[in-house]
């Protein structure tokens, strides 16, 4: 958390200055938007927050485990993937339910293929955005070229993790 | 350049700060309350409140300057600077450059899905296109900074990004393969542009 911290404020200085070189007044903006997100965020988070913590609590005891624990292997990864697919709205809803999931104790490379698969499948997306602007076919090319992603993105990460000896459970 | 700018900088401010969404999320809240308190009673649901209180407070420093980086990012990417340069490439440079301009494209899909159209109309071929989008909701840098490092931490973050970066341009290559085959897909016709252009990206 520390680091995480570390990291996002050397990021912040960084890009701040380089805004700043180009056009002095582009922070104003930036501090305008970002100021705008955090109180949209500040009303939001709260309310998902809590929703994902009880709906937490309503999954039995062990299913998490079950389902996408870390020795349900590919077979909990594919699953995963499929869920995270099914995931509706945007980050304030599936990173909640991420971490939840992680602390019930979903292994790394699952939670991994649960994000890719919410990013990439994105059913909710879909429909909203990507059938009406770009057409049935042009989903159903990328869903296809796609469908390998997350999967393979959570064997690949848990690869990784055990050649560098990082942890990627969150437990 | 500033003009559109600014029209961009002012239109979230334009959103009423409470509307549908948040309506959603508080009767969710509620709901899921009376779910736990029903189903199992009122012990779990101070646990889950104490849960998500504590999460909120450890999160809620990370986000913030997230979201300050979020707001950068866009003033120093922008997309109409980098249509053109898209638009132009091809072959596995192509991708490469597609998969990097993706990353750095801020902003949900009310935002991305217009570029990824106009670059489409533009002549940016249909795995360009692709891994594009892919990257974009993998490996998309704001998201990664407003959400992901701040929850999930910077060693679960590190290994996800690294082994996900060629995971588009491979979307990319095997969309090209598709669209030769039984996935072929006309350019939507745009004002004469795509016409003149011909079928020649395949």
């Amino acid at each position: 958390m520390i680091i995480s911290l570390l990291i996002l404020t050397v990021a912040t200085a960084v890009a701040g200055f380089f805004a700043w070189r180009r056009e002095p007044a582009s922070l104003g903006r930036a501090f305008a938007f970002s100021t705008d997100q955090g109180l949209r965020l500040a009303l939001r988070l709260p309310f998902s927050l809590v929703a994902a913590s009880c709906f937490a609590e309503l999954v039995p005891d062990g299913m998490t485990v079950s389902i996408m624990g870390p020795d349900t292997g590919l077979k909990g990864i594919l699953l995963a993937s499929l869920i995270g697919g099914l995931l509706p709205g945007g980050p304030i809803v599936s990173f909640p339910i991420a971490i939840l999931l992680a602390r019930d104790g979903a292994g790394g490379p699952q939670v991994i293929a649960l994000i890719t698969g919410w990013s990439v499948y994105a059913v909710n997306r879909v429909i909203a955005y990507e059938l009406p602007i770009m057409g049935t076919r042009f989903v159903a090319l990328r869903l296809l070229a796609s469908s390998f992603v997350p999967p393979v993105s959570g064997i690949l990460a848990g690869l990784l993790a055990g050649v560098i000896g990082w942890s990627i459970a969150l437990q | 350049m500033s003009a559109t700018r600014e029209v961009t900088a002012k239109k979230p401010a334009a959103r009423p700060l409470v509307d549908g969404s948040l309506i959603f999320f508080i009767a969710l809240a509620a709901v899921a309350m009376v779910l736990v308190v029903w189903i199992k009673g009122p012990g779990p649901l101070t646990v889950a409140l104490s849960h998500a209180s504590g999460l909120m407070v450890s999160i809620a420093p990370l986000i913030a300057l997230g979201l300050l980086l979020g707001g950068l990012a866009r003033e120093l990417a922008d997309p109409k600077q980098i249509a053109p340069i898209l638009g132009a490439q091809s072959g596995w440079a192509g991708l490469v450059l597609a998969t990097a301009l993706g990353a750095v494209t801020p902003g949900g899909p009310f935002a991305a899905f217009p570029i990824v159209y106009a670059l489409f109309l533009a002549g940016a071929d249909v795995g360009a296109v692709i891994a594009f989008l892919t990257a974009w909701s993998i490996i998309g840098i704001q998201r990664i900074v407003t959400w992901e490092l701040p929850l999930l931490g910077h060693e679960f973050v590190f290994v996800r990004v690294i082994t996900s970066l060629p995971l588009p341009i491979i979307a990319g290559a095997l969309a090209r393969l598709l669209a030769r085959g039984p996935l072929a897909i006309d350019r939507p016709e745009y004002q004469g542009a795509a016409a003149a252009r011909g079928k020649d990206s395949t």
